[in-house]
Protein backbone atom coordinates (compact mmCIF):
# COMPACT_ATOMS: atom_id res chain seq x y z
CA UNK A 1 0.00 0.00 0.00
CA UNK A 2 2.67 2.09 0.58
CA UNK A 3 4.28 1.83 -3.12
CA UNK A 4 0.88 3.25 -4.13
CA UNK A 5 0.62 5.72 -1.58
CA UNK A 6 3.99 7.50 -3.04
CA UNK A 7 3.19 6.89 -6.43
CA UNK A 8 0.11 9.02 -6.39
CA UNK A 9 2.07 11.65 -3.73
CA UNK A 10 4.22 11.75 -7.13
CA UNK A 11 1.25 12.06 -9.47
CA UNK A 12 0.10 14.87 -7.47
CA UNK A 13 3.71 16.57 -7.07
CA UNK A 14 4.09 16.14 -10.92
CA UNK A 15 0.72 17.98 -11.67
CA UNK A 16 1.99 20.95 -9.30
CA UNK A 17 5.60 20.91 -11.50
CA UNK A 18 3.64 21.16 -14.46
CA UNK A 19 1.18 24.21 -13.43
CA UNK A 20 4.34 26.03 -12.39
CA UNK A 21 6.54 25.07 -15.52
CA UNK A 22 3.49 26.08 -17.68
CA UNK A 23 3.28 29.31 -15.36
CA UNK A 24 6.92 30.21 -15.64
CA UNK A 25 7.51 29.62 -18.98
CA UNK A 26 4.37 30.93 -20.89
CA UNK A 27 4.91 34.17 -22.64
CA UNK A 28 2.76 36.49 -20.34
CA UNK A 29 5.12 39.42 -21.71
CA UNK A 30 4.05 39.35 -25.38
CA UNK A 31 0.13 39.74 -24.57
CA UNK A 32 0.19 42.27 -21.52
CA UNK A 33 2.50 44.16 -24.80
CA UNK A 34 0.24 43.86 -27.54
CA UNK A 35 -2.87 44.71 -25.21
CA UNK A 36 -1.12 47.65 -23.85
CA UNK A 37 -0.19 48.48 -27.67
CA UNK A 38 -3.39 48.92 -28.64
CA UNK A 39 -4.13 50.82 -25.10
CA UNK A 40 -1.45 53.31 -25.69
CA UNK A 41 -2.49 53.95 -29.03
CA UNK A 42 -6.31 54.42 -28.24
CA UNK A 43 -5.98 55.11 -25.04
CA UNK A 44 -8.88 53.56 -24.25
CA UNK A 45 -8.92 50.19 -22.57
CA UNK A 46 -12.60 48.98 -22.47
CA UNK A 47 -12.89 45.55 -22.88
CA UNK A 48 -14.07 43.93 -25.91
CA UNK A 49 -17.73 42.98 -25.34
CA UNK A 50 -19.66 41.09 -27.15
CA UNK A 51 -22.78 43.35 -26.16
CA UNK A 52 -26.08 43.34 -27.58
CA UNK A 53 -26.72 47.04 -29.44
CA UNK A 54 -29.23 47.89 -26.64
CA UNK A 55 -26.31 47.46 -23.87
CA UNK A 56 -23.15 50.11 -23.65
CA UNK A 57 -20.27 48.92 -24.90
CA UNK A 58 -17.65 51.44 -23.64
CA UNK A 59 -18.66 50.71 -19.80
CA UNK A 60 -19.43 53.66 -17.90
CA UNK A 61 -16.98 54.18 -14.66
CA UNK A 62 -18.47 56.78 -12.69
CA UNK A 63 -18.40 57.36 -8.68
CA UNK A 64 -20.66 58.83 -6.46
CA UNK A 65 -20.12 62.54 -5.13
CA UNK A 66 -21.21 66.10 -6.53
CA UNK A 67 -19.44 66.30 -9.61
CA UNK A 68 -19.43 70.00 -8.99
CA UNK A 69 -17.78 69.90 -6.27
CA UNK A 70 -15.90 66.88 -5.48
CA UNK A 71 -14.52 67.60 -2.45
CA UNK A 72 -18.06 68.33 -0.77
CA UNK A 73 -19.22 65.14 1.35
CA UNK A 74 -22.56 64.03 0.19
CA UNK A 75 -25.69 64.43 2.93
CA UNK A 76 -26.62 60.72 3.73
CA UNK A 77 -29.45 59.50 6.38
CA UNK A 78 -26.51 59.33 9.28
CA UNK A 79 -25.87 63.13 8.94
CA UNK A 80 -29.17 63.75 10.07
CA UNK A 81 -29.50 61.40 12.92
CA UNK A 82 -26.44 62.82 14.11
CA UNK A 83 -27.41 66.78 13.43
CA UNK A 84 -30.08 65.72 15.78
CA UNK B 1 7.98 7.77 9.62
CA UNK B 2 7.89 5.95 5.66
CA UNK B 3 8.48 2.85 7.63
CA UNK B 4 5.74 3.54 10.23
CA UNK B 5 3.43 1.28 10.97
CA UNK B 6 0.75 4.37 11.35
CA UNK B 7 1.24 4.96 8.05
CA UNK B 8 1.03 2.05 6.51
CA UNK B 9 -2.22 1.70 7.88
CA UNK B 10 -3.47 4.83 6.80
CA UNK B 11 -2.21 3.95 3.55
CA UNK B 12 -4.03 0.72 3.86
CA UNK B 13 -7.02 2.52 5.25
CA UNK B 14 -7.13 5.15 2.13
CA UNK B 15 -7.28 2.20 -0.77
CA UNK B 16 -9.08 -0.03 1.25
CA UNK B 17 -11.94 2.65 1.33
CA UNK B 18 -11.28 3.94 -2.52
CA UNK B 19 -15.16 3.51 -3.05
CA UNK B 20 -16.17 5.33 -0.76
CA UNK B 21 -13.58 8.22 -1.48
CA UNK B 22 -13.87 8.23 -5.20
CA UNK B 23 -16.94 9.29 -4.86
CA UNK B 24 -16.44 12.20 -2.51
CA UNK B 25 -13.37 13.28 -4.08
CA UNK B 26 -15.15 13.37 -7.78
CA UNK B 27 -18.02 15.95 -5.92
CA UNK B 28 -15.15 18.05 -4.36
CA UNK B 29 -13.02 17.67 -8.27
CA UNK B 30 -16.22 19.48 -9.48
CA UNK B 31 -16.95 22.26 -7.34
CA UNK B 32 -13.41 23.14 -6.90
CA UNK B 33 -12.78 23.13 -10.96
CA UNK B 34 -15.77 25.29 -11.15
CA UNK B 35 -15.19 27.77 -8.64
CA UNK B 36 -11.45 27.51 -9.71
CA UNK B 37 -11.87 28.37 -13.64
CA UNK B 38 -14.40 30.98 -12.87
CA UNK B 39 -11.82 32.92 -10.49
CA UNK B 40 -8.84 32.11 -13.16
CA UNK B 41 -10.64 33.67 -15.69
CA UNK B 42 -11.35 36.68 -13.88
CA UNK B 43 -8.44 37.33 -12.52
CA UNK B 44 -6.81 37.09 -15.73
CA UNK B 45 -8.93 39.56 -17.21
CA UNK B 46 -8.78 41.99 -14.28
CA UNK B 47 -4.57 41.45 -14.31
CA UNK B 48 -4.58 42.41 -18.41
CA UNK B 49 -6.44 45.56 -17.36
CA UNK B 50 -4.49 46.81 -15.17
CA UNK B 51 -1.40 46.41 -16.85
CA UNK B 52 -2.50 48.87 -19.28
CA UNK B 53 -3.64 51.39 -16.71
CA UNK B 54 0.13 53.04 -17.68
CA UNK B 55 -1.00 53.53 -20.75
CA UNK B 56 -3.83 55.61 -20.21
CA UNK B 57 -4.74 58.86 -19.57
CA UNK B 58 -5.02 60.65 -16.02
CA UNK B 59 -8.03 62.56 -16.99
CA UNK B 60 -11.34 61.94 -19.05
CA UNK B 61 -13.58 64.90 -19.89
CA UNK B 62 -17.23 63.80 -20.61
CA UNK B 63 -20.33 65.94 -21.50
CA UNK B 64 -23.40 64.59 -19.74
CA UNK B 65 -27.04 65.05 -20.61
CA UNK B 66 -29.54 63.03 -19.36
CA UNK B 67 -27.18 61.03 -17.89
CA UNK B 68 -25.76 59.49 -20.74
CA UNK B 69 -22.16 60.63 -22.76
CA UNK B 70 -23.05 63.42 -24.99
CA UNK B 71 -20.33 65.01 -27.77
CA UNK B 72 -18.29 67.20 -26.21
CA UNK B 73 -17.46 71.00 -27.86
CA UNK B 74 -13.66 70.93 -29.14
CA UNK B 75 -13.41 74.13 -26.93
CA UNK B 76 -13.45 72.56 -23.99
CA UNK B 77 -9.81 71.33 -24.96
CA UNK B 78 -8.87 75.08 -25.33
CA UNK B 79 -10.02 75.49 -21.86
CA UNK B 80 -8.15 72.48 -20.97
CA UNK B 81 -4.83 73.70 -22.35
CA UNK B 82 -5.04 76.77 -20.67
CA UNK B 83 -4.74 75.44 -16.89
CA UNK B 84 -1.34 74.96 -15.65
CA UNK B 85 0.24 71.59 -14.54
CA UNK B 86 -2.24 69.85 -17.76
CA UNK B 87 -0.37 67.95 -20.36
CA UNK B 88 -0.59 66.32 -23.51
CA UNK B 89 -4.61 66.83 -24.20
CA UNK B 90 -6.25 65.02 -26.91
CA UNK B 91 -9.46 64.70 -28.40
CA UNK B 92 -10.93 61.25 -28.54
CA UNK B 93 -13.69 60.29 -31.06
CA UNK B 94 -15.21 56.91 -31.00
CA UNK B 95 -18.91 55.36 -31.11
CA UNK B 96 -20.36 52.53 -32.48
CA UNK B 97 -20.79 51.09 -35.93
CA UNK B 98 -23.81 48.53 -36.48
CA UNK B 99 -23.57 45.96 -39.03
CA UNK B 100 -26.64 44.63 -41.12
CA UNK B 101 -29.44 45.92 -39.25
CA UNK B 102 -28.15 46.01 -35.74
CA UNK B 103 -27.26 42.27 -35.93
CA UNK B 104 -23.56 42.89 -35.17
CA UNK B 105 -21.41 46.41 -34.46
CA UNK B 106 -17.76 47.61 -34.48
CA UNK B 107 -16.39 49.61 -32.41
CA UNK B 108 -14.60 52.61 -34.42
CA UNK B 109 -12.12 54.46 -32.84
CA UNK B 110 -10.40 57.69 -34.69
CA UNK B 111 -7.29 58.91 -33.83
CA UNK B 112 -5.32 62.10 -34.59
CA UNK B 113 -2.30 60.72 -36.34
CA UNK B 114 -0.62 63.93 -36.61
CA UNK B 115 -0.81 64.15 -32.76
CA UNK B 116 2.68 63.34 -31.49
CA UNK B 117 1.86 60.54 -28.80
CA UNK B 118 -0.74 58.62 -31.41
CA UNK B 119 1.71 58.63 -34.16
CA UNK B 120 4.55 57.22 -31.41
CA UNK B 121 2.01 54.33 -30.41
CA UNK B 122 1.15 53.84 -34.38
CA UNK B 123 4.82 53.53 -34.91
CA UNK B 124 5.26 51.21 -31.98
CA UNK B 125 2.40 48.91 -33.15
CA UNK B 126 3.68 49.01 -36.81
CA UNK B 127 7.36 49.12 -36.60
CA UNK B 128 7.29 46.41 -39.30
CA UNK B 129 5.06 48.22 -41.88
CA UNK B 130 5.06 51.39 -43.84
CA UNK B 131 3.28 54.28 -41.66
CA UNK B 132 3.20 56.69 -44.71
CA UNK B 133 1.50 54.15 -46.84
CA UNK B 134 -1.18 53.47 -44.00
CA UNK B 135 -1.98 57.88 -44.21
CA UNK B 136 -2.14 57.94 -47.40
CA UNK B 137 -5.58 56.81 -48.27
CA UNK B 138 -8.47 55.79 -46.47
CA UNK B 139 -7.12 52.86 -44.49
CA UNK B 140 -7.97 51.11 -41.32
CA UNK B 141 -6.87 48.79 -38.82
CA UNK B 142 -9.18 46.44 -37.50
CA UNK B 143 -9.36 43.64 -35.05
CA UNK B 144 -9.45 40.03 -35.61
CA UNK B 145 -13.37 39.72 -34.71
CA UNK B 146 -13.78 42.21 -37.27
CA UNK B 147 -11.43 40.83 -40.29
CA UNK B 148 -13.22 37.43 -40.06
CA UNK B 149 -16.51 38.88 -39.87
CA UNK B 150 -16.35 40.92 -42.85
CA UNK B 151 -14.42 38.34 -44.23
CA UNK B 152 -17.63 36.21 -44.03
CA UNK B 153 -19.85 38.58 -45.57
CA UNK B 154 -17.31 39.21 -49.05
CA UNK B 155 -15.60 41.93 -47.86
CA UNK B 156 -12.12 40.26 -46.98
CA UNK B 157 -9.96 43.48 -48.53
CA UNK B 158 -12.35 46.60 -47.51
CA UNK B 159 -15.66 47.61 -46.55
CA UNK B 160 -18.46 50.48 -47.51
CA UNK B 161 -19.41 52.12 -44.51
CA UNK B 162 -22.86 54.57 -44.20
CA UNK B 163 -22.37 57.37 -42.87
CA UNK B 164 -25.34 58.96 -41.11
CA UNK B 165 -25.84 61.18 -44.59
CA UNK B 166 -27.12 58.51 -46.10
CA UNK B 167 -23.14 58.21 -48.23
CA UNK B 168 -21.03 55.44 -48.48
CA UNK B 169 -17.23 55.28 -47.77
CA UNK B 170 -15.29 53.04 -48.83
CA UNK B 171 -12.26 51.97 -46.63
CA UNK B 172 -9.45 49.54 -47.16
CA UNK B 173 -8.43 47.22 -44.20
CA UNK B 174 -4.79 48.07 -43.70
CA UNK B 175 -3.74 45.67 -40.97
CA UNK B 176 -5.09 42.96 -38.50
CA UNK B 177 -4.19 43.48 -34.98
CA UNK B 178 -2.84 40.39 -33.65
CA UNK B 179 -5.12 38.15 -32.03
CA UNK B 180 -3.08 38.63 -28.59
CA UNK B 181 -4.67 41.71 -27.87
CA UNK B 182 -8.31 40.60 -28.67
CA UNK B 183 -9.38 41.23 -25.32
CA UNK B 184 -9.69 44.88 -26.15
CA UNK B 185 -9.50 44.92 -29.64
CA UNK B 186 -11.70 42.23 -30.95
CA UNK B 187 -14.40 44.25 -32.34
CA UNK B 188 -11.88 47.68 -33.11
CA UNK B 189 -11.91 49.51 -35.96
CA UNK B 190 -8.81 52.07 -35.75
CA UNK B 191 -9.04 55.01 -38.43
CA UNK B 192 -7.73 58.24 -38.90
CA UNK B 193 -10.29 60.61 -36.65
CA UNK B 194 -11.41 62.76 -40.01
CA UNK B 195 -13.07 59.29 -41.09
CA UNK B 196 -13.86 58.53 -38.13
CA UNK B 197 -16.11 61.81 -37.61
CA UNK B 198 -17.54 61.07 -41.26
CA UNK B 199 -18.61 57.59 -40.75
CA UNK B 200 -19.65 58.10 -37.28
CA UNK B 201 -21.29 61.34 -37.89
CA UNK B 202 -19.62 63.47 -35.40
CA UNK B 203 -19.80 67.30 -36.23
CA UNK B 204 -15.97 68.63 -36.81
CA UNK B 205 -16.56 71.24 -33.69
CA UNK B 206 -17.23 68.01 -31.55
CA UNK B 207 -15.38 65.50 -29.78
CA UNK B 208 -16.30 62.38 -28.18
CA UNK B 209 -14.87 62.96 -24.89
CA UNK B 210 -11.31 64.66 -24.08
CA UNK B 211 -7.95 63.34 -22.63
CA UNK B 212 -5.01 64.74 -20.56
CA UNK B 213 -2.44 64.22 -18.39
CA UNK B 214 -1.13 65.71 -15.30
CA UNK B 215 2.30 64.87 -14.87
CA UNK B 216 2.52 65.90 -11.54
CA UNK B 217 0.84 63.48 -8.79
CA UNK B 218 0.70 66.20 -6.25
CA UNK B 219 -1.55 68.26 -8.40
CA UNK B 220 -4.62 65.88 -9.65
CA UNK B 221 -6.83 67.03 -7.16
CA UNK B 222 -6.58 70.64 -7.37
CA UNK B 223 -6.70 70.08 -11.57
CA UNK B 224 -9.89 68.01 -11.09
CA UNK B 225 -11.60 70.07 -8.47
CA UNK B 226 -10.64 72.96 -11.26
CA UNK B 227 -11.74 71.47 -14.41
CA UNK B 228 -14.95 69.83 -12.28
CA UNK B 229 -15.94 73.47 -11.76
CA UNK B 230 -15.92 74.52 -15.59
CA UNK B 231 -19.50 73.06 -16.51
CA UNK B 232 -22.41 71.72 -15.15
CA UNK B 233 -22.66 68.98 -17.64
CA UNK B 234 -19.52 68.01 -17.44
CA UNK B 235 -18.11 64.62 -15.72
CA UNK B 236 -14.19 63.92 -15.35
CA UNK B 237 -12.91 59.98 -14.76
CA UNK B 238 -9.63 59.99 -12.96
CA UNK B 239 -7.40 57.24 -13.91
CA UNK B 240 -8.03 55.98 -9.64
CA UNK B 241 -11.76 55.68 -10.56
CA UNK B 242 -10.61 53.43 -13.54
CA UNK B 243 -8.30 51.81 -10.93
CA UNK B 244 -11.09 50.92 -8.92
CA UNK B 245 -13.69 50.29 -11.66
CA UNK B 246 -10.85 47.26 -12.68
CA UNK B 247 -10.80 46.06 -9.29
CA UNK B 248 -14.72 45.37 -8.95
CA UNK B 249 -14.84 44.20 -12.39
CA UNK B 250 -16.51 40.86 -12.46
CA UNK B 251 -17.36 40.74 -8.64
CA UNK B 252 -21.09 40.44 -9.64
CA UNK B 253 -20.02 37.74 -11.52
CA UNK B 254 -17.47 35.77 -9.54
CA UNK B 255 -19.79 36.59 -6.37
CA UNK B 256 -22.40 34.65 -8.48
CA UNK B 257 -20.67 31.79 -8.36
CA UNK B 258 -19.41 32.02 -4.93
CA UNK B 259 -23.07 31.79 -4.25
CA UNK B 260 -23.89 29.09 -6.17
CA UNK B 261 -20.00 27.79 -4.56
CA UNK B 262 -21.49 28.10 -1.22
CA UNK B 263 -24.88 26.50 -2.08
CA UNK B 264 -22.91 23.53 -3.20
CA UNK B 265 -20.57 23.19 -0.84
CA UNK B 266 -23.26 23.53 2.26
CA UNK B 267 -25.41 20.39 0.32
CA UNK B 268 -21.90 18.22 0.06
CA UNK B 269 -20.79 19.10 3.64
CA UNK B 270 -24.36 18.14 4.93
CA UNK B 271 -24.11 14.95 2.82
CA UNK B 272 -20.95 14.41 4.31
CA UNK B 273 -22.06 15.33 7.91
CA UNK B 274 -25.51 12.89 7.62
CA UNK B 275 -23.05 10.03 6.01
CA UNK B 276 -20.51 10.17 8.64
CA UNK B 277 -23.42 10.99 11.77
CA UNK B 278 -25.78 8.30 10.65
CA UNK B 279 -22.80 6.42 11.32
CA UNK B 280 -22.79 3.00 9.43
CA UNK B 281 -22.02 0.15 11.75
CA UNK B 282 -19.35 -0.82 9.95
CA UNK B 283 -17.72 2.80 10.75
CA UNK B 284 -19.07 2.67 13.73
CA UNK B 285 -17.37 -0.93 14.51
CA UNK B 286 -14.47 -0.06 13.23
CA UNK B 287 -13.66 3.14 15.55
CA UNK B 288 -14.55 1.05 18.01
CA UNK B 289 -12.20 -1.98 17.52
CA UNK B 290 -9.28 0.47 17.25
CA UNK B 291 -10.94 1.70 20.46
CA UNK B 292 -10.44 -1.41 22.10
CA UNK B 293 -7.30 -2.48 20.65
CA UNK B 294 -6.00 0.14 22.82
CA UNK B 295 -6.06 3.32 20.69
CA UNK B 296 -6.39 6.67 22.05
CA UNK B 297 -8.94 9.15 21.27
CA UNK B 298 -6.33 11.38 19.67
CA UNK B 299 -4.93 8.45 17.72
CA UNK B 300 -8.49 7.64 16.18
CA UNK B 301 -8.87 11.72 15.86
CA UNK B 302 -5.51 11.73 13.96
CA UNK B 303 -6.18 8.77 11.84
CA UNK B 304 -9.21 9.72 10.40
CA UNK B 305 -7.84 13.51 9.88
CA UNK B 306 -4.98 12.22 7.76
CA UNK B 307 -7.22 10.19 6.01
CA UNK B 308 -9.45 13.32 5.34
CA UNK B 309 -6.57 15.31 4.48
CA UNK B 310 -5.69 12.91 1.86
CA UNK B 311 -9.08 13.24 0.26
CA UNK B 312 -8.89 17.20 0.40
CA UNK B 313 -5.32 17.28 -1.22
CA UNK B 314 -6.16 14.73 -3.96
CA UNK B 315 -9.32 16.80 -4.92
CA UNK B 316 -7.68 20.23 -4.57
CA UNK B 317 -4.55 19.38 -6.51
CA UNK B 318 -6.26 17.76 -9.36
CA UNK B 319 -9.42 20.36 -9.64
CA UNK B 320 -6.99 23.23 -9.99
CA UNK B 321 -4.76 21.38 -12.56
CA UNK B 322 -7.92 20.80 -14.39
CA UNK B 323 -9.38 24.36 -13.81
CA UNK B 324 -5.60 25.50 -15.24
CA UNK B 325 -5.79 23.55 -18.22
CA UNK B 326 -9.05 24.29 -18.83
CA UNK B 327 -8.69 28.52 -18.73
CA UNK B 328 -5.04 29.07 -19.64
CA UNK B 329 -4.08 26.09 -22.14
CA UNK B 330 -7.70 25.53 -23.34
CA UNK B 331 -8.61 29.00 -23.24
CA UNK B 332 -11.67 28.82 -21.46
CA UNK B 333 -14.78 27.40 -23.97
CA UNK B 334 -18.10 28.55 -22.63
CA UNK B 335 -17.40 29.88 -19.41
CA UNK B 336 -15.52 32.51 -20.98
CA UNK B 337 -18.71 33.95 -22.75
CA UNK B 338 -19.97 33.74 -19.22
CA UNK B 339 -17.60 36.84 -19.09
CA UNK B 340 -17.33 38.84 -22.17
CA UNK B 341 -20.80 37.68 -24.11
CA UNK B 342 -21.86 36.64 -26.94
CA UNK B 343 -24.11 38.70 -28.35
CA UNK B 344 -21.63 40.19 -30.74
CA UNK B 345 -19.02 39.13 -32.37
CA UNK B 346 -17.03 35.63 -31.66
CA UNK B 347 -14.07 36.57 -29.11
CA UNK B 348 -11.09 34.14 -28.88
CA UNK B 349 -9.16 35.77 -26.13
CA UNK B 350 -6.07 34.46 -25.05
CA UNK B 351 -5.93 34.05 -21.13
CA UNK B 352 -2.54 35.68 -19.53
CA UNK B 353 -2.03 33.17 -16.82
CA UNK B 354 -2.18 34.50 -12.90
CA UNK B 355 -1.51 32.51 -10.32
CA UNK B 356 -3.22 34.17 -7.28
CA UNK B 357 -1.87 32.33 -4.01
CA UNK B 358 -4.21 34.49 -1.79
CA UNK B 359 -7.15 33.18 -3.74
CA UNK B 360 -5.86 29.55 -4.12
CA UNK B 361 -5.45 29.74 -0.08
CA UNK B 362 -8.93 31.03 0.19
CA UNK B 363 -10.22 28.21 -2.38
CA UNK B 364 -8.22 25.48 0.04
CA UNK B 365 -10.10 26.63 3.26
CA UNK B 366 -13.17 27.33 2.17
CA UNK B 367 -13.33 23.65 1.10
CA UNK B 368 -10.88 21.97 3.40
CA UNK B 369 -12.17 23.65 6.82
CA UNK B 370 -15.84 22.09 6.88
CA UNK B 371 -14.83 19.09 5.16
CA UNK B 372 -12.61 18.02 8.04
CA UNK B 373 -14.76 19.17 10.58
CA UNK B 374 -17.58 17.19 8.69
CA UNK B 375 -15.73 14.31 9.48
CA UNK B 376 -14.10 15.11 12.40
CA UNK B 377 -17.16 15.76 14.59
CA UNK B 378 -19.01 12.79 13.88
CA UNK B 379 -15.77 10.44 14.77
CA UNK B 380 -14.96 11.94 17.81
CA UNK B 381 -18.64 11.33 18.91
CA UNK B 382 -18.16 7.64 18.67
CA UNK B 383 -14.61 7.98 19.19
CA UNK B 384 -15.48 9.05 23.32
CA UNK B 385 -18.60 6.73 23.62
CA UNK B 386 -17.49 3.29 25.13
CA UNK B 387 -15.78 0.46 22.26
CA UNK B 388 -18.31 -1.91 23.76
CA UNK B 389 -21.13 0.41 22.89
CA UNK B 390 -19.72 1.78 19.63
CA UNK B 391 -19.27 -1.72 18.28
CA UNK B 392 -22.72 -2.67 18.88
Amino acid sequence: MLKRFYLLATFLFLLVVLIFAHYSFSDRQQITDAINRVAGLTQMASLSLGSAYYEPRVKRIERNGNPVYPEMMSINRMDFVYAR
Amino acid sequence: MPDSPFLYFLTLEFFKERRKHIGIIAISLIVIFLLSSVLFISSSIRYSLKQTLAQQPDFVVQRIQGGNRIDAPLSWMDRLIEIPGISSVTARVYGRYFFKSKERSFLIVGIDFMDEQSHHGLQKMMSETDIKKFLSGDKMIVGKGVADYLKRHFYPESYNFMTPAGSFRKVDIFKVLSEKSDLLSNDMIIMPIELAREVLGVKSEEVSDIAFNVPNDDEWKSVENKVGTFYYDLRIISKQDVKKAYENLYNYKSGLFLILFLVAMITFVLILYQRYAMVYSSERRHIGLLRALGWSIRDVLKLKFLETMMVIIVAFVVGIFLAYLYVFVWGAPILKEIFLGGANLQNDITLVPVLDYGLLSSIFLIYAVPFVSAVLIPVWKISVTSPKEAML
